[in-house]
């Protein structure tokens, strides 16, 4: 057992010394850099230990900057009233799609940091989170990081923070994570400002997990933080929500490395390992409770997570399809909110109809099974599930748009709406209503945050977003704009299916379901940009866009004129001969929709037209 | 199939490379140096020792020598003659073997040509490339249209035996007009032999990197492959016959079409020599590659080291794709019988779907054992030729 983690019982019981915290921060606001800092100053890091951005282990984190899965890292702090304290800093995930995530993992937690860059001021993401650690009655602490820049402007920022979310920024501590200014006043600020834990060590085991993944070697391991009674080594644990019955094979705490405990109590955070095979029996909110004594309720909150965001996933070597599947399964072990099931498709072949939180996590695992596995993906432009109602009652979720049953026979077709919240200098509310209206957005409210800083909140069609809304936005407003956005349910609306024909055959991953208002251009600009992305053929080539039997336009791609290696003496043999291995690669590489041969680009052509 | 290389079916060919030029064209990716002239001795003296001593799997028995570049014109006679001479020292050169060397027009005058001609050579072939002088001063050729068309009229004087225009399609700054010009003004000169080449743009050239920075406009596919019509179509109206894609000779009745007959060898899977800075040779059912930079070349041969940058050995599946492909270039097409044989399989029955395919497609056609290319299929040759590369597993 390691020292730093025993901890005396002083005159107010265990809780007292404990301080459960998280970070919330805007991207690239310096929550990585602080939560570093945090860490070396209570010596949980050595210097030589140090390693920049310590809490993002994954490189595609590292790389993005980002945060994509929570941490938690138990530091021991000696404060200036003499006393030790725990102190447990629970990392949350920085992006919109992970946002249930975040909610579990504020729900651990008492108090939180929040950081605002002090030249940037509030963004829409930090704006939310803390709304969420508010409802959730976090203290929250203001910090002004990145007092040491010149541009900095802490009164003015402190200020907005005032207007903006009501918080009494009087007192907020002034920091530069990157300076190593402010490190002391922060800790001594938890220590003081955010209440210790409450509940009790004699009731009924109850523990909140807010993060779990999979460990090769052992199994799914689970973060949680103990609300009620204490964990063991050995304990018979329940899962509440999945009902799951397990032993508790060891546990302990990161510090920031993993230090083995015999026992976790009331108010603490730390691991669990407990056989559990696979993430999806271990879903992040859920209660874990004492098999022979459970508590009577959960802990609240809980949400079943349920994918928003659709895409195909294609090896675009056939060959790759069984290596594909088994890095899926490997991934979604890791990662019960990703979900995959095998689909076929007559231009792409075997894949997978892959769910997703939201775009950048669609990105993360396409990336990871690339890197990971070293497979070459296809995936077709991402959508939406939509709620159909059939003319005979009957009720689907349709999360491929191909499989959109026959206009005939659909009573309603619903689709998910989204509450977005967008935060601009005013300069910028013109492009950005012109947008929002251009993606069917209603406007739900604008009120002035501050002199320079505007508030925007859209209800919006989630396949109006899905594909480059967050683009748009950033280059309309360039990239001062911020968003962030709950789903707000399903409604109904005019949708059809836009298909794209090419030499008269529907090609199943072009595809696409939209508003019947949009159809028309949209399916023009489909034709126009394919016709520009399938190479001219050995035969004439006539690509149409078509809704329900009705062809909209079409446009013709002519025969190739030459395809001959102009010339070809001794010396050019094997150079001639690697250009033609080169030009059937490429081919070979084109899906092939009857006759015709067409690139990998081609099918995120949707991606890039209005 | 066959383990070991078949036999060669007919005597072999020897290529020369001559690596020096004035000045150079911005089209072209040949081993060649500009402003190099200081090196033309020891290179020489390189050259005779590669010749003598190296590339012991070549063909013994050849009829044919080709001087390349670079430009070979810039050699004196005795230069010339010396290298002939060396070649029949290490070979042995059949009578009425074809001696060629690739010339620029502006090297050429009754008495250069006559040198040329009394130094060995019967062959002489002229780098046109085109008539239109703002073509010619845009790609840096070192001549004006007036001054080549006087070059092939020399050269027609001097009695060299056989002379053969080479040309470029697709060059910057041409138009249709211009490039019908070319061909008529070339033709009623009655040279023996056109070379017509499609300008690649896959190479990396001056001419390529102008293109891809936009300073220059790449040529249209549809406009080359209009300029290989319309070649194809005047050429043939004169007394021309395209016997392979990019190839024109003179016929003249009662005697052998005026081809290139060392060309001819790598089309018909024949062996031969390369000898020279990046020169290439195949023998042995090996190909390879002489390194590209000059002074290591000649100091490979200094320290009596052989310069082979690349070497692609006996491969069997690799050598037929290969001689097919290269076949096929030839109007005449291949002898599946005869190749079949020679690398041990059935050649109709192994490719039976490339052949099925590209005859549905109108680009080639099959008649007893012979297979070739329809007129549509040499100008989308590629798509019959990526087809039968790896048709076959590698062995």
């Amino acid at each position: 057992m390691d020292s730093c983690l025993i901890w005396g019982k002083n005159r107010d019981g265990p809780l007292m010394n404990i301080r459960n915290f998280s970070i919330i921060a805007h991207i690239d606001h310096g929550k990585t850099t602080l939560s570093d800092r945090l860490m070396e100053a209570t010596g949980a890091i050595s210097d030589r230990e140090k390693h920049d951005q310590m809490l993002d282990t994954m490189d595609l984190e590292r790389e993005r900057g980002i945060t994509i899965k929570s941490h938690a890292v138990t530091l021991r702090y000696k404060a200036d009233d003499g006393q030790t304290y725990q102190l447990n800093l629970i990392d949350t995930p920085g992006h919109v799609d992970f946002n249930y995530e975040v909610s579990r993992s504020l729900a651990a937690c008492e108090g939180a940091l929040l950081v605002v860059d002090a030249s940037q001021g509030v963004e829409a993401q930090t704006l939310a989170n803390t709304y969420l650690a508010v409802d959730n009655d976090l203290e929250v602490i203001p910090v002004l990081n990145k007092i040491d820049l010149p541009n900095a402007e802490p009164d003015r920022i402190a200020e907005q923070i005032e207007e903006i979310i009501g918080l009494d920024a009087t007192h907020a501590v002034h920091a530069s994570a990157k300076a190593g200014i402010g490190i002391r006043e922060i800790l001594e600020a938890v220590v003081s400002q955010v209440p210790p834990p409450s509940g009790s060590l004699d009731a009924p085991l109850k523990a909140l997990i807010f993060d779990s993944w999979y460990d090769p070697y052992r199994g799914v391991v689970m973060l949680v933080r103990v609300m009620d009674g204490s964990l063991a080594t050995g304990m018979k644990i329940r899962l509440m929500n999945t009902g799951g019955r397990y032993e508790i094979e060891e546990l302990g705490a990161f510090a920031p490395k993993p230090v083995v405990r015999t026992s976790l109590s009331v108010g603490e955070v730390g691991f669990i390992i407990a056989g559990v095979k696979i993430i999806s029996d271990c879903q992040i909110g859920d209660t874990v409770t004492s098999d022979a004594e459970p508590a009577a309720e959960p802990c609240t909150g809980f949400e079943e997570v349920k994918p928003m965001v659709f895409a195909g996933l294609y090896p675009t070597d056939a060959d790759q399809y069984e290596g594909l599947r088994d890095a899926m399964e490997k991934m979604r072990l890791n990662d019960a909110s990703f979900s995959f099931e095998p689909e076929s498709s007559t231009a792409l072949g075997f894949g997978f109809r892959c769910g997703f939180l939201g775009l950048l996590h669609m990105e993360i695992i396409q990336e990871r099974l690339e890197r990971e596995f070293d497979l070459d993906l296809l995936t077709t432009a991402p959508g939406v599930p939509y709620q159909v109602t059939t003319t005979s009652g009957e009720e689907l979720e349709i999360h491929n748009p191909s499989l959109l049953p026959e206009r005939g026979s659909i009573a309603t077709v619903r689709e998910p709406v989204i509450d977005s919240t967008i935060i601009t200098p005013p300069e910028y509310l013109g492009n950005i209503m012109k947008l929002c209206e251009d993606r069917r957005g209603v406007q739900k409210k604008l009120s002035y945050l501050a002199k320079a800083r505007v508030l925007l909140e859209y209800e919006l069609p989630l396949n109006e977003v899905v594909l480059d809304f967050y683009d748009k936005l950033k280059s309309g407003t360039r990239g001062y704009a911020s968003l962030d956005y709950r789903l707000a349910g399903f409604r109904e609306g005019p949708l059809v299916k836009l298909d794209l024909l090419v030499n008269g055959s529907p090609v199943d991953a072009l595809s696409l379901i939209c508003h019947r208002d949009k159809a028309e251009q949209k399916g023009r600009n489909l034709a126009t940009r394919m016709k520009e992305l399938i190479p001219r053929q050995m035969f004439e080539v006539v690509v149409q866009a078509a809704i329900g039997g009705k062809i909209l336009c079409r446009e013709t791609i002519r025969p190739l004129g030459k395809n001959v290696l102009a010339k070809c003496y001794g010396g050019d043999i094997t150079r001639k001969r690697k250009l033609l291995e080169k030009q059937k690669e490429g081919k070979r590489r084109m899906k092939r929709v009857g006759r015709v041969d067409i690139p990998q680009d081609a099918f995120l052509a949707i991606l890039k037209v209005d | 199939m066959i383990a070991r290389p078949p036999e060669p079916e007919g005597p072999g060919g020897v290529y020369i490379h001559i690596p020096f030029c004035s000045r150079r064209c911005t089209y072209c990716d040949f081993a060649t140096v500009a402003g190099r002239d200081d090196a033309m001795e020891p290179y020489l003296a390189a050259l005779h020792r590669e010749i003598a001593e190296l590339q012991h799997g070549a063909p013994q028995v050849i009829d044919t020598i080709f001087f390349g570049g670079g430009t070979p014109s810039r050699l004196t006679g005795s230069q010339i003659y010396d290298l002939v001479q060396a070649v029949r020292n290490r070979f042995d050169v059949l009578p009425g073997a074809e001696i060629t060397l690739e010339s620029n027009p502006e090297d050429l005058s009754a008495e250069a040509v006559a040198r040329i001609r009394d130094a060995g050579v019967g062959r002489l072939t002229i780098g046109v490339q085109s008539l239109d002088p703002k073509v010619l001063r845009e790609v840096g050729r070192g001549h004006d249209g007036d001054r080549a068309l006087k070059a092939v009229e020399d050269a027609r004087a001097a009695n060299i035996g056989q002379v053969a225009v080479d040309l470029i399609a697709g060059l910057p700054g041409e138009d249709p007009g211009g490039w019908t010009a070319t061909l008529r003004r070339l033709a009623v000169l009655r040279p023996d032999h056109f070379s017509v080449y499609l300008l690649e743009t896959d190479k990396d050239t001056p001419l390529t990197r102008a293109m891809q920075a936009g300073r220059t406009a790449r040529p249209e596919d549809d406009d080359l492959a209009d300029a290989w019509e319309e070649t194809t179509d005047y050429l043939e109206s004169v007394g021309y016959r395209q016997y392979e894609i990019s190839n024109f000779a003179r016929t003249v009745p009662g005697e052998r079409d005026r081809v290139s007959r060392h060309n001819l060898k790598y089309w018909q899977d024949l062996p031969y020599a390369g000898f020279g800075l990046g020169a290439h040779a195949y023998h042995q059912g090996e190909r390879r590659g002489n390194r590209r930079d000059l002074d290591g070349y000649i100091s490979d041969l200094a320290a009596g080291r052989d310069p082979v940058a690349e070497l692609d050995r006996w491969d069997p599946v690799r050598r037929l794709e290969e001689t097919l492909f290269m076949g096929l270039r030839l109007r005449e097409g291949v002898d599946a019988t005869r190749i079949g044989a020679r690398y041990g399989l059935d050649l109709q029955e192994s490719y039976r779907t490339v052949w099925e395919n590209a005859e549905q497609q109108g680009l080639l056609v099959r008649s007893g054992d012979r297979i070739r290319l329809t007129r549509t299929g040499r100008l989308q040759s590629n798509a019959v030729f990526g087809a039968l590369l790896g048709h076959l597993p590698l062995e």
